[in-house]
């Protein structure tokens, strides 16, 4: 989503989207949907393939398990859960490509990265969150009536 | 015959008619008949208006279908005719590009050899990541697109082929951290490493500590050495330069010459003749891993 960029930093779709799947969904659909997505991300980016799978696979499911533990109605689930995903999955990254030889470190860039990414998710989480809801219910209502 | 009752009425009319019938074809009318006009075409073209508007108005319903059939038509005309000139103008933009990298090689032939062979490829794709910078181009194996094939656009250096798949490739680009290239300065001829961070720029470093060899503005070019690169493609502009007594090397800061967020159209260096080598050696572009 170039479109979006703040500071050269875009929202990240996909781990918005697999955080709001796994809030609706649970822990397993969470992690599906998190594997699904980052299998589709490692196929367009340049990164060593399986490293956004896992990344989103871990995302998914810490928004799943979350679900498990907090209330749905608490406030500050889903907007705890937007920023700790994205902590979570940008961490996962930075050290896989790190573990594959890339030179990135906790530098002061990549934090701006992730503070910037964090803020901008959150606020993507907002937007779709009631959407992927939606789309939920209306599989929900799609599998009983098979 | 009561018609006739007014019959002084009617000859003089008649009379009348004649007469001006007469004068006017002679030409004598014609002063009156010019200064009447100035009053009268306005009120005539008020009224063939009003009447026209009027007929309009009465024709209306019938012409509806018809209109109805010509507005879809041309309405579909002008969708083809929208197509065709955003079509045009890609090609246009295509072709600038392409002669804008004819007019390099023309001018600099050295940059890339005699027999350089240069591929020109769409981007398709960016990097999803915020941490990586990478492209994807529309051209793959099956173009002769290799591994470690320098990219370039005719402002400068891109990046070069990491990956290639059979119809597309992936290009890393010079500002992804694990993007390393030998460079000069052009001006004070000194060479480092550019390097890239995470972010939009760039970092020149292992630049001896001589006071003045790097300054804002300096431009920076590939070195050549290694062979992986052609030399003296642009990579950027110094904009600022970090010196400490107390370290082995100074730094430099740049802006790449390309701008890297707006790619459309790059060209994948197939063939060059490396520095150093005559022109009968010349070879494959060289594997990945910058230089």
């Amino acid at each position: 989503m170039p479109h979006l960029a703040v500071a050269e930093v875009c929202p990240d779709l996909a781990l918005v989207a697999v955080v709001c799947w796994a809030l609706h969904r649970g822990t397993a659909d969470g992690a599906v949907g998190g594997l699904l997505a980052g299998l589709v991300l490692d196929l367009l980016s340049g990164a060593p393939f399986g490293v956004h799978t896992f990344a989103m696979t871990l995302a998914g499911t810490a928004a799943g398990l979350a679900v498990a533990l907090v209330p749905r109605e608490h406030a500050m689930l889903l907007p705890g859960m937007a920023v700790l995903c994205t902590i979570l999955q940008q961490a996962a990254c930075v050290s896989l490509l790190r573990a594959a030889g890339w030179p990135l470190g906790w530098s002061q860039a990549v934090v701006v990265i992730v503070i910037v990414a964090s803020v901008l998710n959150l606020l993507l989480t907002i937007i779709l969150y009631p959407w992927v809801g939606r789309l939920g219910r209306a599989l929900s209502q799609g599998e009983s009536g098979w | 015959m009561k018609g006739l009752r007014n019959w002084p009425l009617l000859a003089a009319a008649l009379v009348a008619s004649v007469v001006i019938l007469l004068i006017g074809s002679a030409g004598a009318l014609r002063p009156a008949d010019n200064a009447a006009s100035i009053v009268l075409v306005p009120v005539q073209y008020a009224l063939h208006r009003a009447v026209e508007g009027f007929g309009n108005l009465l024709r209306a319903p019938y012409d509806l279908r018809y209109l109805r059939a010509e507005n879809q038509r041309l309405q579909m005309q002008v969708d083809e005719l929208i197509y065709q000139l955003a079509l045009r103008n890609e090609i246009e933009l295509e072709n600038a590009a392409l002669r804008e990298l004819l007019g390099l090689r023309e001018r600099s032939p050295d940059i890339f050899g005699p027999d350089a062979d240069l591929l020109s490829a769409e981007v398709i794709g960016r990097d999803p990541s915020n941490l990586l910078r990478y492209l994807t181009i529309d051209r793959g194996s099956r173009d002769g697109v290799r591994v470690g094939m320098p990219v370039i656009t005719a402002r400068g250096l891109v990046g070069q082929v990491r990956e290639v798949r059979g119809n597309s490739a992936k290009v890393v680009l010079l500002t992804d951290p694990s993007s390393a290239i030998n460079a000069l300065i052009q001006r004070s001829r000194a060479t480092g490493i550019v390097e890239g961070q995470t972010g939009p720029n760039l970092v020149l470093r292992y630049l001896p500590q001589t006071e003045g060899i790097a300054q804002p503005g300096d431009l920076v070019l590939t070195s050549g050495l290694g062979g992986h690169f052609p030399r003296r493609l642009l990579i950027g502009e110094i904009t600022e330069v970090r010196r400490s007594d107390v370290d082995m090397f100074q730094e430099a800061r740049l802006r790449p010459a390309v701008d890297l967020d707006a790619l459309e159209i790059v060209f994948v260096v197939r063939h060059f003749t490396p520095i150093g080598v005559d022109g009968q050696a010349d070879r494959e572009a060289a594997p990945a891993g910058g230089n």
